[in-house]
């Protein structure tokens, strides 16, 4: 059986109260919370995927435009991730280290699916509906959420990427280019371009006052 | 007049430009429209992505995941108590066939009927076993038998506990 006790009680009312009380206050880190998975409480492994679970979403979906592939890509990041996690060193942020998967998993699927050439010929007003169900429903948030969706269709899987790395994660240059292994210069050509093609999408629908 | 281009819009919205540039910049775009036209473009760009969101993951995402994970992690505890298991069994077996033949070692049957010797004692023929055992005999002989004896029975308790005890924890 697997033990269940595990540092999410850490939060909560707690059976262990040597443990609650030198945790109390605060949530585990990363680290801790990597450290008690090693030593077994394999269901902590749940406190690291509610952390990265959307952000990892947003990723894999708007590099693969199909929500599907992505539900399974995500579940195959997380399981590689819980393989290799003796492999992870704690010199970087397990953040980093997570999105690096995520995007090596996300190419390989795009890789075998021949997928991106499909999906980057769509038109401007061919909207592929990548956005969050649970989000804001306000007309104003609507037209922004559409646009937003309309642009990430538009973009290349790697320009979606760092768009979402940079705007979503709050990530710099310099760190989204050692997740796509690449150097910074590409990183902001990528950034760059997909501006230019927000720009000229906003232009061209004339929203530039509605917008403002 | 020479105009603005793309890479300059860019830095502009990353701060990459200097305090100097920027006031030239200004200056220009007060009186061209094209350049003020552009880098409002760009703006209203990067603020609308600067309102990008989550989206929100499959809520039955964990589970799969820990079925997924929890499975091997299982099977490769069950291997390792099986081994566990199986190594302290033929250490507990060595250490008992050890201590019979350091107590009992050497010794031939004394008289007596049936099962019991002269003194009452329970009459233990080791001859066969001796043969099978002359080495861990021929150890045995070097150290006291009751004393090796002694030590087995406790080695073999401490194992026994030790199986209980993870029996119990897993
Ligand atoms: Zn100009």
């Amino acid at each position: 059986m697997i033990k269940t006790n595990n540092l999410e009680n850490k939060n909560s009312v707690s059976e262990t109260p040597q443990r609650t009380r030198t945790l109390s206050g605060r949530k585990p880190d990363d680290l801790e919370v990597i450290r008690s998975v090693r030593e077994g409480n394999t269901s902590d492994f749940s406190i690291l995927m509610d952390r990265y679970k959307n952000k990892a979403f947003s990723l894999i979906l708007r590099m693969l435009k199909n929500r599907m592939d992505a539900e399974e890509v995500l579940q195959d990041c997380f399981v590689k991730a819980w393989k290799n996690l003796d492999s992870f060193k704690g010199d970087s942020q397990f953040a980093t280290w997570f999105y690096r998967i995520v995007y090596n998993t996300t190419l390989t699927k795009l890789t075998g699916k021949k997928r991106e050439t499909e999906k980057e010929m769509l038109s401007i007003g061919e909207d592929v509906d990548i956005r969050d169900e649970h989000a804001d429903t306000s007309a104003a948030t609507l037209e922004r959420n559409r646009l937003l969706g309309a642009l990430i269709a538009m973009l290349t899987p790697n320009q979606a990427a760092v768009v979402n790395l940079f705007y979503l994660d709050g990530l710099s240059c310099e760190e989204i280019a050692g997740i796509l292994d690449t150097n910074v210069g590409n990183v902001k050509t990528l950034l760059h371009r997909s501006r230019a093609t927000l720009k000229n999408l906003i232009q061209k629908k004339n929203l530039h006052e509605e917008l403002r | 007049m020479k105009h603005y281009d793309e890479e300059f819009f860019n830095k502009m919205l990353d701060d990459e430009i200097t305090a100097e540039e920027k006031e030239l910049f200004f200056v220009h775009i007060k009186e061209c429209t094209a350049c003020r036209e552009q880098y409002r473009l760009f703006q209203s760009a990067h603020t609308l992505l600067l309102s990008l969101t989550e989206i929100t993951a499959p809520e039955e995402i964990n589970n799969l995941v820990l079925k997924k994970i929890m499975k091997p992690a299982a099977k490769k505890k069950n291997e390792k108590r099986f081994f566990i298991t199986v190594l302290s069994g033929l250490t507990v077996m060595l250490l008992a066939i050890f201590g019979i033949v350091a107590k009992f070692g050497g010794t031939e049957p004394k008289g007596g009927n049936g099962l019991f010797d002269n003194l009452g004692n329970f009459k233990f023929d080791t001859s066969i076993l001796n043969k099978i055992l002359s080495p861990f005999s021929s150890i045995s002989k070097l150290i006291s038998p009751d004393s090796v004896l002694l030590v087995t029975l406790l080695l073999s308790s401490i194992l026994v506990f030790f199986l209980i005890e993870r029996t119990k924890k897993n």
